[in-house]
């Protein structure tokens, strides 16, 4: 089914531009610009893990091999520690164990800065070696010095953090010329054949006619993709005030979305996006993306750190996970539309339903703006999908289910785990 | 027991160093990253995990060994407001224009 998908939907888009003229659906952008070979493999791995009836399972593993960062910017609250902290890092052989044990298909190394972490050549070789689709997330202001250390393959993506146009960028990375510094980074490694990705986190006050500059922007520097999400407010990042309510993110990106341009590629789930729109009404699937640093097994997710597993199993088995996500009533949850807890929850539902599987290719061939939007009596967009299959229309379209959910240690002083690496060094070229 | 509780988790959402007096005498300092109130399949009694200092080591403290917890390192989550990074950019940016 998978297969045929992939291989359906990019086949009839030639077709269909056949038959219906050179632009028979003008503003199309292309939801999917992965390999086959990786979309593939996603594609067998999620429906493998539906056919042994497995609920939870991981989809991309966020490894975060260190916290220390060479930015602040004013909405993260991810690299507030103390010094001793900042200076540990995971070893090569740590990550290889933490993704052996997890078993996702994709492993997204973001931080922290991971072009910082000495041993990051070895960590990605190692991956690669793995046949691991790595997303390495980076500020890019190392990137281009640091290219040399890898080698374009398949398997290795650099996703690169643009938050807009440059005024935009620096404004929400708190310093002026990294945008310039980043997209001369971006056309080096595309100029060497890296795939490049980029990634976006939009906060109150983004300006939709911007946002599309943006896209048509990185579309001309020559990005694979673009990956984006809302953000999400973290307790400990500077910025409490700009972070997106649940409604205003689906007006923002109704505005930024709506419309789209054919030129946009996104490696992203259509219906991730759609979703973003508020016109998918998805539940939280905070095991798509689990983490792993310094610290463990981060429970409950990739933002919210409430605790820690000592292996991957146990995060599974022992987080109360009905404690998550908006349908739960945690107030933590209530405004989440981020990513890593949504588009794993997309990716199943195109893989567990016909509807879902469908809608998939709908989008794939037609584009954004074939989506309609939903509408309950209040208005609202809304379908509920309750993170499952369970609860979907046998209608392609639509429907509403208005608001309704149916829709290693042994214990003691001095004794536990071991070893992070020491960070003797940190290369923090551009810190000021 | 309801004080000490209280105490851990504050110490749990604190993001500078900690020091932990133990009721034998010693005394630990480092960062504070885990708790389980509950305490977990490994360890059915509540626990602290931490990070010391001048270790990579995690360790695991059972909270009938705690005797006390001071918060004797910076918060380095404190201080670091939108507010003073608005106020310290603009001037910032006055000072470019001058220029």
């Amino acid at each position: 089914m998978a297969l045929n998908f992939i291989l359906v939907s990019r086949a009839l888009s030639p077709y269909a531009e056949k038959l219906y003229g050179k632009e028979p659906f003008p503003k199309r952008p292309s939801p999917m610009p992965v390999p086959i070979s990786q979309a593939w493999t996603v594609a067998s791995y999620v429906l493998g893990q539906k056919l042994r009836g497995n609920k939870r399972y991981p989809l991309v593993l966020m490894l975060e091999p260190l916290f220390r960062c060479n930015l602040e910017c004013a909405g993260c609250g991810k690299i507030q520690y103390p010094e001793h902290i900042l200076k540990k890092r995971l070893t090569p052989q740590q990550c290889f164990e933490a993704v052996e044990e997890c078993g996702a298909p994709m492993v997204s190394i973001p931080g922290g800065e991971p072009l910082i972490h000495p041993e990051i050549k070895e960590i990605v070789e190692g991956l690669v070696a793995r046949k691991k689709y790595i997303y390495l997330c980076t500020n890019a202001i190392l990137l281009k010095r640091k290219l040399d250390l890898f080698t374009p393959s398949k398997y290795l993506t650099f996703s690169v953090h643009m938050d807009g146009l440059k005024e935009d960028h620096d404004h929400a990375v708190c310093r002026e010329g990294i945008y310039d510094v980043a997209i001369e980074a971006i056309r080096e490694a595309l100029k060497r054949g890296f795939r490049v990705t980029t990634n976006t986190t939009l906060f109150e006050g983004a300006d939709p006619v911007r946002v599309r500059a943006f896209f048509d922007m990185m579309m001309e520097v020559g990005v694979e993709g673009m990956m984006m999400s809302p953000g999400y407010s973290y307790s400990k990042a500077p910025d409490q005030e700009h972070f997106l309510q649940h409604n205003r993110t689906g007006e923002l990106f109704t505005k930024i979305l709506g419309n789209s341009k054919k030129e946009w590629k996104f490696n992203q789930s259509p219906l991730f996006l759609e979703f973003l729109m508020g016109r998918q009404d998805y539940e939280c699937t905070p095991w798509g993306n689990p983490t792993y640093n310094i610290f463990g097994w981060q429970k409950p997710c990739y933002l919210l750190a409430e605790g820690y597993a000592p292996t991957f199993r146990e995060l599974l088995d022992e987080t109360v996970w009905d404690g998550y996500g908006r349908k739960s009533g945690n107030p933590k949850c209530a405004n989440c539309m981020v990513h890593c807890g949504y588009e794993a929850t997309a990716v199943d539902d195109t893989f567990g339903s016909w509807r879902g599987f469908l809608r998939t290719i709908k989008l794939t061939l037609l584009g954004l703006n074939a989506s309609q939007p939903l509408k309950n009596g209040h208005g609202h967009p809304v379908v509920h999908l309750n993170g499952s299959s369970n609860g979907h229309s046998k209608d392609l379209d639509a429907v509403l289910i208005s608001g309704a959910t149916n829709g290693q240690a042994k214990g003691c002083v001095g004794d536990g785990g071991s070893g992070q690496h020491q960070e003797e060094d940190p290369e923090l070229t551009v810190k000021n | 027991m309801k004080e000490l509780n209280s105490t851990i988790e504050k110490a749990f959402d604190y993001r500078g160093s900690i020091t932990l007096e133990l009721k034998d005498g010693r005394k630990m300092v480092g960062y504070l990253f885990n708790r389980e109130a509950r305490g977990s399949s490994r360890c059915p009694e509540p626990f602290v995990e931490m990070m010391p200092e001048n270790s990579s080591d995690k360790v695991r403290v059972k909270y009938s060994e705690i005797a006390g917890i001071a918060f004797t390192g910076e918060d380095t989550a404190a201080g670091k407001s939108w507010e003073e990074w608005v106020v310290k950019e603009e001037v910032r940016k006055r000072s470019v224009a001058k220029v």
